[in-house]
């Protein structure tokens, strides 16, 4: 009976004397990439589950009454094409070091950095208009909205260009360019994953 | 092999890189085991000066009056300070002792031993962790000395306009800021351990280990980490509006015509039930943050010391899973009479009770891994028998509280506080109980006490069920949680007190038996007998390794897995337990 | 010979589970929860079940954990039972769970549409109840059965609810503080609000508890069906005084009601 009831087969077949089944990082050179992309990955699914957040208490708080849509300043569409250059260079700019031109590597880099700063800057100046037509932080829930969405992602923009600082201060001696690529890529899929988000955030602070 | 060992003493910094600034897992594990011990004796401290209030409420105890003239005038209590006491209990015990021991404390250190690992995939985030951790603690209890108006005390869960409002409570004028920005440091250090365990569990493990063949131990604790990375950051977006409009006053949470203290403010149209929703967004899948793990070690524990396998593998797993993934979309039973939409309300009583299905596997494996076993009580084992007994009362409790019209009753009373004592915070902590017990040899090489070991077991397990078993009376009864005196202006109470002056005298002699646990803990790592490797004759991949490991764990060259971790009398085997490094073929040699 | 081998431990962590056991179903024979006073049946029925289903596996399981703890360390055995489990039995205790917890979310979306979700019916008393730190007001509608509209921006000392003056509703209106007056046998519905922070409005004789949540005005409805005195509290934390923050609750005649209202009218227009 008891035989009946409790197989005695464990239900994880043991292979005996061959290893395998897990991943046998000994032999993969890419395998410190590996670890990399899956950290990457999982540090913009905490910022995407954090926009998420902010997202539905967008709408839980569009929902009371008081609900008014702000003056939006229209420079915010040359700043959003802005962002979406600075993408564009980036891609460029891996180009450059996949194909070994490392001037125009530097170049194109530096042109994102550029371009990133210019982003903030022009954040800014969104908010001085802003302010200027009479809307600060506390002025309207769709104006605090305004100015905590564009803060927030500021900030990990602002992470994102010191990111690239360093890999642009990093250029100087580039021996491995197989490594270098692996970092410059993460540091693209950050990029254009806030360029991304800044559009989203664009179409959710207009129209929403 | 002498060069090599050579080798290896070369890799170990200094003193200061090694034990402050290391980012060794071991030592990482360790500092936060240590700091959150430190913390739960804090926090449990603050307990017993609750239950001396509910007990005797409003008695005047001269000695209290001269050691904190501030907070007990006279000897007595002021409200004030009680609000800040349970307010300060349940933080620090929820998210500085239990998810930090469990999740930075275990998971650091057994993570990288159980999947055959050096070390952590970012061994420098991980450092990083473990500081911004202590100094967000710091921040907590700093708020006791440098804040005006004491420290926070809106309750745990800050439900917004008390936290928002400064002249609501004491504790909202700037207690409730130290509050957020400590509250800050630890999402942003659990966030990076968190990273670190998943992509370690992800992309190190051994040759042959694949994920069916992990400890359920790693299992709990990386599934935990993702539910973390993706819980938290809720509560990330609710603070940071809770901070706005604390100080910068916008109005996320607060409605307008609120009247507080003679004053009209002049917010508008916020919602309360937002955080609510943001808040437990978090707070439940943080739940089964400090549930998991302490299920993992107790599945570990059990069959190492029934010399069997744990029964049910597979599905073991796979519950792991489902809770995890089921705890999102549970958050709304803590709202049931919030005044959230009556309908939602339908919609997480049933996702509740769905939930159960997954716990009630788990329980019912637990107790077929008993049957048939060889059992050894050893002081890890009453830990994790407790525990399933301390499950299953909480579990079963936690039926009630899911059917809403039943909540209806019960929500906001002592049988919600006997509830989550048994299974959150009763069941981790003998979790953690448990596995200090049975991996301290690992982490030290010295066996801790075994008389001390089980005379501190069974007066925790004896008067834990003495102080919050009757809870569920008081509960029942309409009792409310956070009275600062119960029986001044509530005469439908007082029957009920000599219950409470019951359970406080027994939680004085559960606070103070853990003093036996403290004590040994730090007795036996200087004094306690030496460990073998392998003390418990266990199968994991940790056991395998000196106790303690050296620097980094396998230098190099990581082991082979063969087999599961839980071939416990193995018909084959010559002994009756098969390490996971053994293939078959040497089975019969018996060479391990 | 044979002896079994059992560390004292076992006998006596068997002896607990049991204890544990006895007294948690013994002390469940008393009635804990107060005489319900209300209509609000249907939740004591369910929990009446829940205790004997919750309560059965409550001593099937904490027993028989203690009756495997004693009967297997015996540590005469040579070697423990290899089996790492059963399909049929893992099938039949899931089946059978998820069955029992299927029948209690059938039968607790029941009862919470009955209490909850369902609609006072329409020859219901309405009071509002306004709570602000730390006391409990109720408001009666004058004999047209409209309220005034509130308007915190009119609280002042004489009054306290911030009753419009202009709206013509708002005359006769009564106001009392911390005693709420309920006619027996007459459903009520109670639009429950808070000036300034959380509130919960609870009558654990009634089985009633609800928010009082700022900015929103949240029914709850039940009929009173026994006369007394019950005690109302605040069962969320609100602050300094949240444990002074009591109300009580006069479930009396029809006749005694109306009586009291006319008093407190009375009262309200000598201020």
């Amino acid at each position: 009976m008891t035989a009946v009831l409790y197989p005695t087969k464990p239900p994880v077949q043991n292979n005996g004397g061959k290893g395998g089944g897990g991943p046998s990082r000994g032999d993969d050179p890419y395998y410190k990439d590996h670890v990399k992309w899956i950290g990457l990955w999982l540090f913009l699914s905490a910022v995407i589950m954090l926009f998420a957040a902010f997202t539905s208490a967008v709408i839980i708080r569009r929902e009371s009454g008081d609900w008014k849509s702000i003056y939006f300043p229209s420079f915010l569409l040359i700043n959003t094409v802005i962002l979406i250059l600075s993408s564009i260079t980036f891609e460029i700019c891996k180009k450059k070091l996949k194909t070994f031109q490392k001037n125009g590597y530097r170049f194109w880099l530096g042109m994102t950095v550029f371009l990133g700063f210019m982003f903030l800057i022009g954040q800014i100046y969104a908010w001085n208009l802003m302010a200027h037509h009479g809307y600060f932080l506390p002025t309207n829930p769709h104006a605090s909205f305004f100015y905590l969405l564009t803060c927030i992602h500021g900030v990990h923009l602002l992470g994102g260009i010191i990111w690239l600082v360093f890999l642009f201060l990093g250029t100087r001696q580039i021996r491995d360019v197989g490594s270098t690529l692996t970092s410059v890529r993460l540091a693209s899929t950050y990029w254009h994953f806030l360029t991304f988000l800044w559009v989203y955030l664009y179409f959710l602070l207009k129209w929403i | 092999m002498e060069t090599k060992t050579l080798e290896a003493h070369h890799k170990i910094p200094g003193f200061w890189r090694h034990y402050i600034f290391s980012t060794n897992h071991k030592i990482i594990g360790i500092q936060y085991l240590i700091t959150s011990f430190f913390v739960a004796l804090t926090a449990a401290g603050m307990a017993m000066l609750i239950r001396l209030e509910i007990a005797w409420p409003e008695h005047s105890w001269p000695l209290l009056g001269r050691i904190f003239p501030g907070a007990f005038p006279g000897g007595v209590m002021r409200p004030e300070v009680y609000a800040a006491l349970f307010t300060m209990h349940g933080t620090l015990m929820v998210f500085f002792f239990l998810s930090a021991a469990l999740v930075g404390g275990f998971g650091n250190f057994l993570i990288p031993l159980q999947i055959g690992a050096d070390d952590m995939a970012f061994p420098f985030l991980n450092m990083l962790s473990y500081w911004v951790y202590l100094l967000g603690f710091l921040v907590m209890i700093s708020s006791f000395f440098f804040s005006p108006g004491g420290p926070a005390s809106a309750g745990w869960t800050s439900y917004p306009p008390l936290s928002a409002i400064k002249s609501a409570v004491a504790g909202s004028n700037w207690g409730q800021s130290f509050w957020i920005v400590g509250m800050a440091f630890f999402i942003a250090s659990f966030t990076m351990g968190g990273l670190n365990f998943v992509t370690t569990v992800l992309s190190m493990r051994a040759k042959g280990l694949n994920m069916m063949r992990l400890p359920l131990t790693t299992w709990a604790l990386f599934v935990t980490a993702a539910v973390g990375i993706f819980a938290f950051p809720a509560l990330t977006a609710a603070v940071i509006m809770l901070f706005l409009d604390r100080h910068f006053g916008t109005s996320f949470f607060l409605p307008s015509g609120l009247y507080v203290a003679g004053k009209l403010l002049n917010n508008k149209g916020g919602s309360p039930l937002l955080w609510q929703h943001l808040f437990w967004f978090l707070g439940h899948p943080e739940v089964y943050i400090v549930m998991l793990p302490a299920m993992g070690f107790t599945s570990d524990i059990l069959s190492t010391f029934c010399r069997k396998p744990i029964f049910g593998y597979a599905a073991m797993v796979g519950s792991i899973l489902a809770i995890g993934s089921l705890s999102f979309i549970v958050w709304g039973h803590h709202m049931f009479v919030s005044g959230m939409n009556p309908y939602l309300g339908m919609f997480f009583d049933i996702t509740t009770l769905i939930i159960a299905v997954p716990s009630a596997i788990k329980t019912f494996n637990w107790m077929a891994t008993l049957w048939g076993g060889k059992i050894q009580l050893t002081t890890p084992m009453l830990f994790a028998l407790a525990f399933i007994s301390l499950f299953v009362t909480g579990g079963l409790s936690g039926i009630f509280l899911a059917a809403a019209p039943a909540d209806i009753q019960l929500h906001d009373t002592y049988f919600v506080i006997s509830h989550f004592h048994f299974i959150m915070a009763g069941a981790s902590l003998f979790g953690i109980l448990g596995a200090t017990n049975f991996w301290f040899p690992k982490m030290f090489g010295k066996m801790m006490n075994e008389t001390l070991g089980k005379l501190h077991f069974w007066i925790t397990f004896i008067t834990y069920y003495c102080v919050f078993f009757p809870m569920m009376f008081l509960g029942l009864h309409g009792e409310m949680r956070r009275l600062y005196d119960p029986i001044q202006y509530y005469t439908m109470f007082k029957p009920l007190q000599p219950i409470n002056v019951f359970i406080s005298i027994n939680a004085f002699i559960l606070g103070a038996a853990q003093l036996i646990f403290a004590f040994n803990f730090f007795w036996s790592m200087f004094k306690g007998k030496k460990a073998s490797s392998n003390p418990w004759n266990a199968n994991g991949l940790e056991w395998t390794l000196p106790s303690p490991p050296p620097y980094e764990n396998w230098e190099g060259e990581p082991p082979e897995v063969y087999r599961w971790p839980y071939d416990y009398s193995y018909p084959e085997a010559p002994k009756d337990y098969l390490p996971q490094i053994v293939p078959d073929k040497a089975i019969a040699a018996g060479n391990f | 010979m044979k002896t079994s081998k059992r560390p004292l431990e076992a006998y006596f962590l068997f002896l607990v589970f049991i204890l544990i056991v006895v007294l948690g179903s013994a002390s469940f024979f008393k009635k804990w929860m107060p005489p319900l006073a209300s209509n609000r049946i249907s939740i004591d029925q369910m929990m009446t079940a829940l205790f004997i289903v919750t309560g059965v596996f409550f001593v099937g399981v904490q027993g028989l954990t203690g009756y495997f703890i004693w009967k297997y360390s015996n540590q005469n055995v040579e070697k423990a039972a290899y089996v790492s489990g059963s399909h049929a039995l893992e099938i039949t205790w899931t089946l059978g769970t998820a069955v029992i917890l299927a029948v209690f979310g059938v039968w607790s979306v029941r009862v919470w549409r009955k209490t909850v979700i369902q609609p006072p019916p329409s020859h219901a008393l309405q009071v509002e109840v306004v709570a602000q730190q730390f006391s409990w007001n109720f408001l009666y509608p004058n004999q047209d059965g409209v309220f005034g509209k509130l308007n915190p921006q009119y609280i002042s000392f004489l009054n306290p609810l911030g009753l419009d003056p202009k709206d013509p509703a708002s005359r006769g209106d009564i106001w009392t503080k911390d005693n709420l007056y309920l006619p027996v046998g007459k459903p009520v519905v109670l639009k429950i609000r808070s000036l300034d922070v959380v509130h919960s409005f609870f009558v654990p004789d009634f089985r009633v508890k609800q928010d009082a949540v700022p900015g929103m005005a949240i029914s709850t409805w039940f009929i009173p069906e026994k006369k007394g005195k019950y005690e109302i509290a605040c069962s969320q934390f609100c602050g300094r005084g949240h444990y002074t923050m009591r109300g009580t609750c006069y479930v009396v005649s029809q006749k005694r009601f109306r009586k009291e209202l006319k008093h407190l009218r009375k009262e309200d227009e000598g201020e």
